[in-house]
């Protein structure tokens, strides 16, 4: 009898969780459920949506619903699991119950909500769900001032948007920089320039106290430590929290960051129950303390481990080492791991190089700057983490210096790393290598 | 779980906050005065925790439940030309059903 694989979540990691259970065990009954009224499609193109740099919604699903269907993945939109029995290997689904052989938690995250007052009122924008922001979308061309509660990826996404849109936006973080989870204040300076030269006003050091709201109960501004804002749209833009809730009521734990407790082939702690996505948690690869709340590819990655694993094959997750990057302001940025700032926060010594450099060569149309920043483990030089800032040319970098890392790559190695050149994608002088050098430089090398 | 969800909670952001100062004031920047309970975490936790030995520190987060207490392979652990992408696969997971049960940190595990 063909096996019954249950996905909770349609979002990337339920998506990739489905597709390879199906994949590896092409006789078993696929079954996902999601509370919303689509799956597989790109949540983090929605800003881009917003700023008008992709024309329209449509563009971000991945696959009609009757792909899913030909695929022989069912899945049933617009329906809530509200309790698992690991037990007895059942789920209770819209109040009945249904049986499952395997089990794959998927159920992502919500935003870490602002405890203030006024948090109730119409004008509160918390972008994840495309059909809700699609709703917002048209609204957006009536908003005259908006307010984004922090600068953390989203916020940095959600502000150029705007900005874009030519909406007057407030960014406030009670932080002294932009993206200062994961930036430096001098890689940071770089985006935030480009934001004031945009029109946004930029509120670093504050904290907010309350969202206030007119006599309809729509939001018209909000009080901070720095004074009142008035504002007619509300961006809650703060950290991704697990959605443990459901997984946790039936007794499969928890870790320390607030994701399941997973292994490399993303089982949880109840036999027959795997998840991936934002709702777990993995290991960093240098630090090798859990982490949560990365990005769409590691949940889609993580959900075709699940998946794989489910139907009965095998397949393993590696500890992360975190390449990030995105558009912000008129720069792209991005990096690898470990900033100044998280190593100092985890009293980790380092050695620092940085650099600034180009994308083309320099007399290439369109040629752009570059700043390379690399942090290394002083004694061994091994590579532990890298910010950069620039043109373009952000992405290929931070996914070959999180290779770099992963691989125990030194500055020595990097310094005289061989590059491309040919004029229209690669300059003479690698910014990675210049920076790599100037590290040494510093250390005397 | 739920005090050791607090303590990472607390730690992580009262650390990042430490942090951020310290990098703020070599940049030039301002950072916000401590208030509240933040004065503890600031004046008192945090110089505390950085005075303590890093084998120290290193110990009290690998006792934490967590993910890294589970079973994880680095490509370090996988050499050879006959190797699979994954390596030798641990005897303790030929089994799906056995996947749930948490190894010892000893024992094929990332602690570091």
């Amino acid at each position: 009898m063909a096996q019954r694989i249950v996905v909770v979540g349609g979002g990337a990691g339920g998506m990739g969780a489905a597709g390879a259970a199906k994949g590896t065990d092409p006789d078993a009954q696929i079954v996902v459920y999601t509370e919303f009224e689509d799956a597989a499609y790109s949540p983090c193109g929605i800003p881009y949506v917003h700023g008008r740099e992709i024309p329209d919604f449509e563009r971000l699903f991945m696959a009609t619903k009757q792909q899913y269907v030909d695929q022989g993945i069912e899945i049933h939109y617009e329906t809530t699991v509200s309790a698992i029995d690991t037990k007895a290997r059942t789920l209770t689904v819209d109040g009945r119950t249904e049986h499952y052989d395997r089990l794959v938690l998927a159920t992502g995250w919500w935003y870490d909500a602002p405890q203030v007052p006024g948090g109730d009122l119409t004008g509160i924008y918390y972008m994840k769900n495309i059909r809700n922001a699609m709703e917002w979308d048209k609204k957006f061309d009536s908003v005259k001032a908006a307010v984004v509660h922090e600068a953390g990826p989203l916020g940095l996404e959600i502000t150029t948007a705007l900005a874009h849109r030519g909406i007057e936006v407030h960014l406030v973080d009670p932080s002294p920089w932009a993206m200062s989870m994961a930036t430096d204040p001098d890689i940071a300076k770089v985006v935030e320039d480009s934001w004031e030269e945009m029109g946004v006003h930029l509120h670093f050091n504050t904290t907010l106290q309350e969202i206030l709201g007119d006599d309809n109960g729509a939001v018209r501004g909000v009080v901070t430590s720095g004074g009142e804002i008035a504002c007619d749209l509300f961006v809650v833009a703060t950290d991704k929290v697990p959605s443990t809730t459901l997984g946790a009521k039936a007794g499969i734990k928890v870790g320390s960051a607030g994701g399941f407790i997973v292994d490399e082939t993303m089982a949880t702690s109840e036999p027959g129950v795997w998840a991936a996505g934002d709702c777990i948690e993995v290991p960093h690869g240098v630090s090798h303390i859990p982490w949560q709340g990365l990005s769409g590819s590691h949940a889609y990655s993580q959900g075709k481990v699940a998946g794989v694993n489910a139907a009965g094959g095998r397949r393993a997750y590696q500890p992360v080492f975190v390449p990030w990057g995105l558009a912000a302001g008129k720069w792209f940025v991005g990096g690898v791991s470990f900033s100044e700032t998280i190593a100092t926060a985890l009293g980790i010594p380092y050695v620092m190089g940085k650099a600034q450099g180009i994308t083309r060569a320099r007399y290439y149309p369109d040629s752009k700057p570059i700043i390379v920043k690399l942090l290394a483990e002083p004694g061994t030089l091994k590579l532990i983490g890298a910010q950069m800032v620039g043109g373009e040319g952000i992405k290929e970098r931070a996914d070959f210096l999180a290779m770099a890392v992963r691989t125990g790559i030194t500055l020595k190695d990097l310094a005289t790393m061989e590059n491309v050149y040919s004029p229209p994608i690669g300059a003479l002088n690698e910014p990675i290598a210049l920076a790599a050098q100037n590290a040494l430089s510093r250390l005397g090398n | 779980m739920a005090f050791t969800r607090w303590v990472r909670s607390v730690s992580q952001r009262e650390l990042m906050t430490a942090a951020k100062t310290k990098v703020a004031k070599r940049s030039g920047l301002k950072a916000r005065s401590p208030e509240g309970t933040d004065v503890f975490w600031q004046k008192v936790y945090a110089p505390v925790y950085y005075r303590l030995p890093i084998a120290l520190r290193d110990k009290v987060v690998a006792t934490m439940p967590g993910s890294h207490r589970r079973t994880w392979h680095t490509p370090a652990q996988v050499s050879g030309p006959a190797a699979s992408l994954l390596g030798p696969w641990p005897d303790i997971l030929t089994s799906a059903e056995h996947a749930g049960a948490t190894t010892s940190p000893s024992h094929h595990t990332h602690t570091g």
